[in-house]
């Protein structure tokens, strides 16, 4: 009996260790990515985005986007709407932070007034896409826990490399997410393939396929076409960005109320 | 007015001239607007309103730090001659440089955080014939603003001249049993249309909470009215009063809700018996955002407010001690459909209003909207109470190009 126990503690133990180890791993390589991509300190980009309906109906949207880096805490996000033209004009700020929920401001040119809005926000859609404010907005450590890594396996699309596949769960109590699958190279960079989102009863919602990477000044990867399937909706929604520009000089002065109510 | 168009269209076809070799961008929309109004009309000559309207916006970038910004606007009115407008919206030469700016021309600034009404909002006046409760006129005026992510933000407004505030004419619905006379205006204590006024504001964010304060001297915004007798016809008359204003909002975030408040005093400006007085004002709320509701990509925003003027039944705030209660239904489809509900109740007994308002995109370019406005239970001692018969049935298209 007393055997038994022993035995029955330490493989507790054994697991718990291995569990632990597996985290450690996850975290690991998401740490690695988040370091690695560390000292762009900012870029600029044009999107266009094609949302496309279960009938294969298409409509098109335009922005740009401005991010800046901040070493102490999250990133900052401008976005600058150019169309559907009633809409044209408006645009978003977003403060994010690595523990505190994100700022953001939303500017309405109709009225030329600058509104707060709740962080709870990011959940929501991105100008009727099938991206989430949440899916754009800078991706901080801090804003997943509990990674696991579940295997290795060549990367999706991309057979030639081969893929850590790990594990996460938002923080944050307003996410859409229950967690998320990622696909990441074994380069030193581990550019991310594919991302599963499961949506908060845990079921498949949204599968987002990067592709076309590019890299930019001899150091930091991004994707320059985006793919987002909704398995249970039947819609999705391609998202192209180009232009990207890094280190072109902006600083804390770009990024704050009054330049968002000018921003162009 | 038809000159006024012919002025717009030189202006358009100047500017195109002008503006090569420059970075320039020009947006223009073109509306129609149509009210229905199906109970018989409460005063003399009033009738529905055909109306339609062409604005643009001209973005000029003369250099990295100036910049030019003009949105001339012009609205005909097929019944009521008087809710024909040309104005400039916007009109004025922007330098910014590091965390400074200074405006010189004409501009349209927004002041406030609440959503039935904005008290601190002094800057600008409200075009009271638009319909759209939140439009305004163009100001004139030099603001230098400048910000540091320490102090917060410093805004500085000389305003040279006042906009008079249009007003509904005889054969337009929506006003008082007489309309206001657009001559012999009342200006009191100091003030008049040549007479400058100042303003400040000052607004800091603290983590998930932003403050304000701001202070007014100079002509007030709002109109006060004067019944006078004109040889032997009793007329209305329009007036304004020179006028010192503290204000102050806040508002914090929690989750998916905002708190928000606004309060004013005032000082100098004449109340519904045409009375000067000093008096408070607030309103306070809620905004709630449930997201992605029944697990659709729906979001709704629920708005709970209480408005109070210290003036009571002596206020010509109509939102005198009401409530307001509205719900935004955002579908997120590719039409970017949203539904509108909000209606204000008077606790005093004055009078209930009520909006339904449904847009949508019917094409990449233009967005249509129905609107139905309701007024009732109005008492006759109430401002509300010469909207009784105004309920309405609104259809307004915007063509963007």
């Amino acid at each position: 009996m007393k055997n038994f126990l022993k035995s029955i503690f330490i493989l507790f133990t054994l697991t718990e260790f291995l569990l632990a180890e597996e985290g450690d791993k996850a975290l690991k390589v998401s740490t690695d990515a988040y370091n690695y991509d560390k000292g762009f300190n900012d870029f600029t980009s044009s999107s266009t985005m094609t949302l496309r309906n279960k009938q294969g109906e298409e409509s098109v949207r335009y922005f740009r986007g401005k991010t800046l880096e901040v070493n102490d805490d999250g990133d900052k996000t401008l976005f600058i709407f150019d169309s559907p033209r009633d809409v044209k004009g408006t645009a978003t700020l977003t403060f994010t932070h690595k523990y505190d929920p994100d700022d953001t401001w939303l500017y309405l040119p109709a009225l030329k007034r600058v509104k707060r809005i709740t962080s709870d926000n990011r959940s929501g859609s991105f100008v009727g896409s099938e991206f989430a404010y949440e899916d754009l907005g800078s991706q901080e450590l801090e804003k997943y826990k509990d990674r696991k890594y579940l295997k290795k396996e060549s990367c999706p699309k991309k057979e030639d490399l081969s893929c850590h596949v790990i594990s996460r769960v938002p923080t944050e109590k307003s996410s859409g997410y229950k967690y998320q699958v990622l696909w990441l190279d074994d380069t030193i960079a581990h550019r991310i393939w594919k991302i599963d989102y499961y949506d908060r009863k845990g079921s498949l919602l949204k599968t987002l396929f990067f592709g076309d990477y590019q890299v930019y000044k001899e150091k930091h990867w991004r994707p320059s076409t985006y793919k987002m399937i909704n398995h249970q909706t039947g819609k999705s929604t391609d998202l192209l960005v180009e232009n990207i520009k890094f280190k072109v000089g902006l600083s804390p002065k770009d990024f704050n109320r009054k330049t968002l109510s000018r921003a162009r | 007015m038809k000159i006024n168009v012919l002025f717009l269209l030189i202006l358009l076809i100047k500017f195109h001239v002008f503006a090569e070799g420059y970075e320039w961008e020009a947006n223009n929309e073109i509306g129609f607007d149509i009210r229905e109004f199906h109970k018989e009309e409460a005063y003399p000559n009033q009738k529905n309103t055909y109306s339609s309207y062409l604005k643009s916006e001209i973005y000029l970038e003369i250099s990295d730090q100036l910049n030019f910004i003009s949105e001339p606007y012009y609205r005909y009115d097929h019944n009521d001659k008087e809710r024909s407008l040309f104005n400039f919206k916007e009109n004025y030469l922007i330098y910014f440089k590091g965390n400074s700016e200074v405006k010189l021309g004409v501009a349209e600034i927004f002041w406030g955080v609440t959503e039935s009404k904005n008290l601190v909002d002094i800057i600008n006046v409200y075009d009271g014939t638009d319909g759209d409760q939140k439009a305004k006129l163009g100001q004139s005026m030099i603001s230098y603003s400048t910000y540091s992510e320490r102090a917060g933000i410093f805004d500085f407004y000389y305003l040279p001249f006042l906009s008079k505030k249009p007003q509904i004419g005889e054969s337009g619905r929506l006003r008082l049993s007489k309309p206001i006379e657009n001559y012999n205006i009342i200006y009191t204590g100091g003030a008049g249309d040549k007479v400058p006024s100042w303003a400040f504001k000052w607004e800091k964010n603290f983590g998930l909470s932003d403050f304000s304060i701001q202070a007014f001297r100079g002509n007030s915004r709002e109109n006060s009215t004067t019944p006078l007798i004109e040889g032997t016809t009793l007329k209305y008359f329009s007036g304004y009063e020179r006028i010192s204003q503290i204000g102050s909002y806040m508002q914090t975030i929690s989750g998916p809700y905002i708190f928000k408040v606004e309060a004013i005093g005032r000082n100098g400006q004449k109340n519904a018996n045409n009375i000067r007085e000093n008096y408070y004002s607030y309103t306070f709320g809620i905004e709630y955002l449930l997201n992605r509701l029944l697990e659709k990509v729906w979001d709704l925003s629920l708005f709970i407010e209480y408005s109070n003027d210290e003036r009571g039944n002596d206020s010509n705030d109509i939102l005198q001690n009401d409530i307001f209660m509205a719900g935004q239904f955002l579908f997120n489809d590719v039409n970017g459909t949203e539904l509108l509900l909000g209606s204000t109740f008077d606790l005093d007994g004055g009078g209930n209003t009520s909006n339904l308002e449904l847009s949508s995109r019917i094409t990449e370019d233009i967005r249509v909207t129905g609107t139905y406005q309701a007024y009732w239970s109005t008492n006759n001692k109430d401002p509300l109470y010469s909207f009784r018969r105004d309920n309405y049935l609104g259809i307004k298209a915007i063509k963007y190009f």
